[in-house]
């Protein structure tokens, strides 16, 4: 596809140029958990657009369409990214649009791109924690000095706002910054804070107020949300090392101050240039007075390969353990075995 | 004994990098180079910069799987093969950080394109007789 989008290139002006992709993934699933299941499932499917309007404003957009019962045709699309982009000096941009919350190395580098996923979720905390979008402006800086620092600052939506509206005038905050001292390394730090007016998870959250695991009155007052994350990022040709760290605050008058974390790490070692294994943890808890997610614990740990096809076409095979607690203390935790089947491209 | 064979390997492998450059030369429009050092010219093809001094936006072009010169440029500039050089790529453009790299098959479709196209630079082949005011030396 590279080559049939350069040819139409040859003869035109590049600034003009519109390139289009796609990305998509096809997943098999054995629960041995205690209601034994299994079958087959189609992923997202992500179309993607980028174009150059001049020489320093460009446009991204990314268009998923996703599994959704509730719709009538079983499939619902979502805009996860659509923003213009301009070049205001060096390496140094605006940003104007939806984005992805540029909060830890996942969330900025991966997207919807199952491709490029190292293993075949993502973590734990991106469906409680992480505030996967948000719709404003962004100031960005990349590859600056000898430590290819990189800076992102966002002003936009918060988590209970939906991609047209919200309720109220304080917007969400975030800032971020890595560098990349060596190659194939990115180590990063980023802080987001919101303050939700009704603690409503809109279009922005990634999660949805506890939907799955808390099942009594939800409260419905002011709740200020902070989260710190640190990322280190590996990905040498010997070994292969993520690991993802999200400390979570939320207060509310109510039960006052709950603290959250959840870790992931990832390691793999590439057998050849077509072959990886690995392996990964990933835990989350959740503290019994938070009023946004509510109390859980989880754990979960896997073991893997990646068969690469091509540099747009791979394959992983994980086998899984978890371990779910939610609600109260008392109660015992949830065991179950999985084993996921995924295959994921481009073109 | 053990010495000598440290430097036939380091000799070896100087000489096969130097061979694998001499075999390719860099060309480009309106960077304002005229010679760059493989560091830096590393850093130019993995999409370290946006503009050159000359206020151009850096246009990356390289070469296809079927270009002849695929497995050199992928080896001296990413340390690896063609699959890995295209992964690296589709990944910065789906981050959203770099514009997308032309990919291109033959020399005669570089050298054409570089032309029509100030602040693009790309790879063609020795042999070629490139347009003079487009070479860049590899120092």
């Amino acid at each position: 596809m590279l080559s049939g989008l350069s040819y139409s290139l040859l003869g035109q002006d590049l600034l003009k140029s519109t390139q289009f992709k796609g990305f998509g993934h096809l997943e098999y699933v054995f629960d041995a958990g205690q209601s034994k299941h299994s079958y087959f499932s189609l992923g997202e499917h992500d179309f993607f657009v980028t174009s150059q309007f001049n020489k320093k404003i460009s446009f991204l957009g990314e268009y998923v369409v996703r599994f959704n019962g509730s719709s009538a045709t079983t499939f619902l699309p979502s805009i996860e990214r659509s923003f213009v982009k301009f070049n205001t000096k060096g390496n140094h941009y605006l940003i104007a649009g939806k984005i992805h919350t540029p909060l830890n190395y996942w969330n900025d580098v991966y997207h919807h791109g199952r491709l490029f996923f190292p293993v075949i979720d993502r973590p734990l905390s991106f469906s409680y924690f992480v505030p996967l979008h948000t719709l404003g402006v962004q100031a960005q800086g990349q590859n600056l000095g000898n430590l290819n620092f990189g800076y992102d600052v966002v002003v936009g939506n918060g988590i209970s706002t939906t991609d047209a509206f919200s309720d109220h005038v304080e917007p969400s905050v975030s800032a971020s910054f890595h560098i990349k001292p060596m190659e194939g390394m990115r180590i990063g730090v980023g802080y987001y804070y919101d303050y939700l007016t009704k603690n409503i998870s809109g279009a922005h959250s990634g999660h949805s107020n506890a939907s799955s695991h808390y099942t009594g009155p939800r409260y419905n007052g002011p709740l200020a949300f902070n989260l710190t994350t640190f990322s280190f990022a590996y990905f040498g040709k010997r070994i292969e090392i993520l690991n993802e760290f999200a400390y979570n605050t939320t207060k509310t008058d109510t039960l006052g101050l709950a603290k959250n974390y959840s870790n992931f790490l990832y390691l793999g070692v590439p057998i050849s240039d077509e072959h990886t294994i690995y392996g990964f943890t990933d835990i989350i808890s959740v503290d019994v007075n938070d009023l946004h997610v509510y109390h859980l614990h989880k754990q979960r740990f896997g073991l893997g390969f990646k068969k690469e096809f091509s540099y747009n076409l791979n394959l992983k095979t994980q086998l899984e353990y978890y371990l779910d607690k939610a609600g109260h203390g008392s109660n015992p935790y949830d065991r179950k075995v999985a084993l996921e089947v995924q295959l994921s491209y481009g073109f | 004994m053990r010495t000598v064979f440290l430097l036939f390997f380091v000799c070896f492998g100087f000489i096969q990098a130097k061979s694998q450059t001499t075999n390719i030369q860099i060309i480009g429009n309106s960077t304002g180079l005229k010679e760059v050092t493989l560091k830096e010219c590393k850093s130019i093809f993995k999409g370290k910069y946006s503009n050159w001094k000359t206020n151009e936006q850096v246009i990356i072009v390289l070469p296809t799987s079927k270009n002849e010169i695929s497995e050199i440029v992928a080896k001296l500039m990413f340390d690896g093969t063609v699959k890995s050089m295209q992964k690296y790529w589709l990944s910065l453009v789906f981050q959203g950080r770099s514009n997308p790299p032309i990919f291109l098959e033959n020399d005669q479709e570089t050298i054409q394109f570089i032309q029509k196209n100030p602040g693009a630079i790309g790879f063609i082949s020795n042999e070629t007789r490139a347009p003079k005011g487009l070479i860049i030396d590899l120092k």
